[in-house]
């Protein structure tokens, strides 16, 4: 007779299908496997949650008006009466002809006009801008990235299943190609080498198998860790944090040094 | 109760505060139930329920009443819980460092009996604070909220496989943890 697996029993135990019911009644050790897991989540509920009273909302209420910004109600065309599909081939031509009329403009405008090149201050000013949001939405990006290092160095001892942490590559490995484009074009060359060995790491990763060995994951964890991807990755985010600021260059040797003094 | 949080909802997208105040105040509870469970420190529970209303009125034009208010409303806390937990993550892991199975007493009964549960549920804690981010969120999220894999793969943005595995290893570390302090218990 084949046993049930821990993890049918567990599937049993919160969906209760069908098939593992009919064999845990008549397997005497099925069910007392299935007594021990059920005994085990039980227990886990033993871990208190602290009461809060009635009027624990209004207290969360009163913590949170104050960081609220208003909200401007959206009006939206069809509030009117407007159908989008029923107008879709009248919305169409209307766009098209804006098209042409812009076109039109344009190329007379270019013909009449001697362009005008922009003011330094409207250059720099732009070019300040665009540094903020690609810090602000990098700043975001590392923490993530973080996250998924962390999990991976902390990871049990043993056998380890990764693939959760692979999952999530699959998003943060094209973001973080487009960062580091995105900063070597800015010329922050401190940020683009960061980015540049994060991608070399997490690609490792995800191209590597799902179930880590003891010695592939301390490999891993090394080189995480001692290798310093992690720490380097620690810095950027904190002097992108400590105010948007163009984090200074240094050499990557040198960071490490500092990490080990 | 959901149709009154659906027309809570529809007045607080059309920019009524007290609106939005009554889903707060209807909802901090469970909300704080959930963060709690899934962080298992009471100060870090209060600051993801502060979060998580925060997320939820930032975005609130983009939900659309396909699920329920409080299924919206838990999944953005189990969200803001996981990023909470895997910043903090170095925290938890200490905390399961020490094995004292051995210290457990060998007769309980009147003060005995108390500091055995004292230490069963320090234990559990315990348990439940090796458990990584993920598997934490999972196991909650599948023992305590019922929901199903599927869901978990959404909320944590995994696969279903992997959240699947996520509620096994958890599972398989409490009963490690755990499975003495019961037997010793008994």
């Amino acid at each position: 007779m084949k046993h049930s697996t821990d993890q049918d029993l567990l599937t049993f135990h919160w969906d209760a299908d069908r098939a593992t019911g009919a064999h845990v009644a008549g397997c005497a050790s099925c069910a007392a496997r299935l007594s021990e897991l059920r005994a085990v989540v039980r227990a886990a509920e033993g871990a208190a949650v602290p009461e809060r009273g009635e009027g624990y909302g209004r207290d969360v209420w009163a913590r949170l008006a104050p960081s609220l910004p208003d909200i401007a109600p959206r009006a939206r065309l069809w509030d009117f009466g407007f159908r989008p599909l029923a107008a879709a081939p009248a919305v169409a031509a209307l766009v098209l002809v804006l098209v042409l009329v812009l076109v039109a403009t344009g190329f007379l405008a270019g013909r009449l006009a001697t362009p005008r090149p922009p003011a330094a201050a409207e250059l720099a000013e732009l070019a300040e801008l665009r540094q903020r949001v690609l810090f602000a939405e990098l700043s975001e990006h590392l923490e993530r990235s973080e996250a998924v290092l962390l999990e991976l160095a902390n990871a049990p001892r043993g056998t380890v299943d990764v693939s959760a942490e692979q999952a999530r590559l699959t998003e943060l490995l094209p973001a973080n190609r487009l960062y580091r484009q995105a900063s070597r074009r800015a010329g922050q060359p401190a940020i683009t080498g960061v980015l540049d060995e994060l991608e070399r790491v997490l690609l490792d990763v995800e191209h590597g198998p799902s179930q880590l060995t003891r010695a592939e994951r301390d490999a891993l964890a090394r080189r995480i860790e001692t290798d310093g991807v992690l720490f380097r990755l620690r810095v950027l985010s904190s002097r992108i944090r400590a105010g948007g600021k163009t984090p200074p260059s240094p050499a990557p040797d040198s960071l490490l040094e500092r990490k080990r003094a | 109760m959901e149709g009154i949080d659906r027309a809570a909802v529809l007045r607080a997208k059309a920019g009524d505060r007290e609106a939005f105040r009554e889903i707060v105040e209807s909802h901090s509870r469970h909300v704080f139930g959930l963060a709690f469970r899934m962080t298992g420190n009471e100060e870090d529970a209060e600051d993801v329920v502060q979060e998580t209303f925060l997320k939820a009125y930032r975005g609130l034009a983009r939900f659309e009443g396909s699920s329920e208010v409080s299924t919206w409303l838990h999944r953005i806390a189990a969200n803001c819980a996981v990023d909470l937990l895997r910043r903090r993550k170095g925290g938890f892991s200490e905390s399961a460092g020490s094995d004292d199975t051995d210290l457990l007493p060998d007769s309980r009964s009147g003060p005995e009996a108390a500091a055995l549960g004292s230490e069963i549920d320090g234990r559990i804690q315990a348990s439940l604070g090796r458990l990584s981010a993920m598997e934490r969120a999972a196991f909650t999220l599948r023992h305590f909220e019922g929901r199903s894999i599927r869901e978990i793969a959404g909320v944590l943005g995994v696969r279903a496989g992997a959240a699947k595995n996520c509620v096994f290893r958890a599972v398989a570390k409490l009963r490690e943890d755990l499975g003495p302090v019961r037997t010793a218990a008994r």
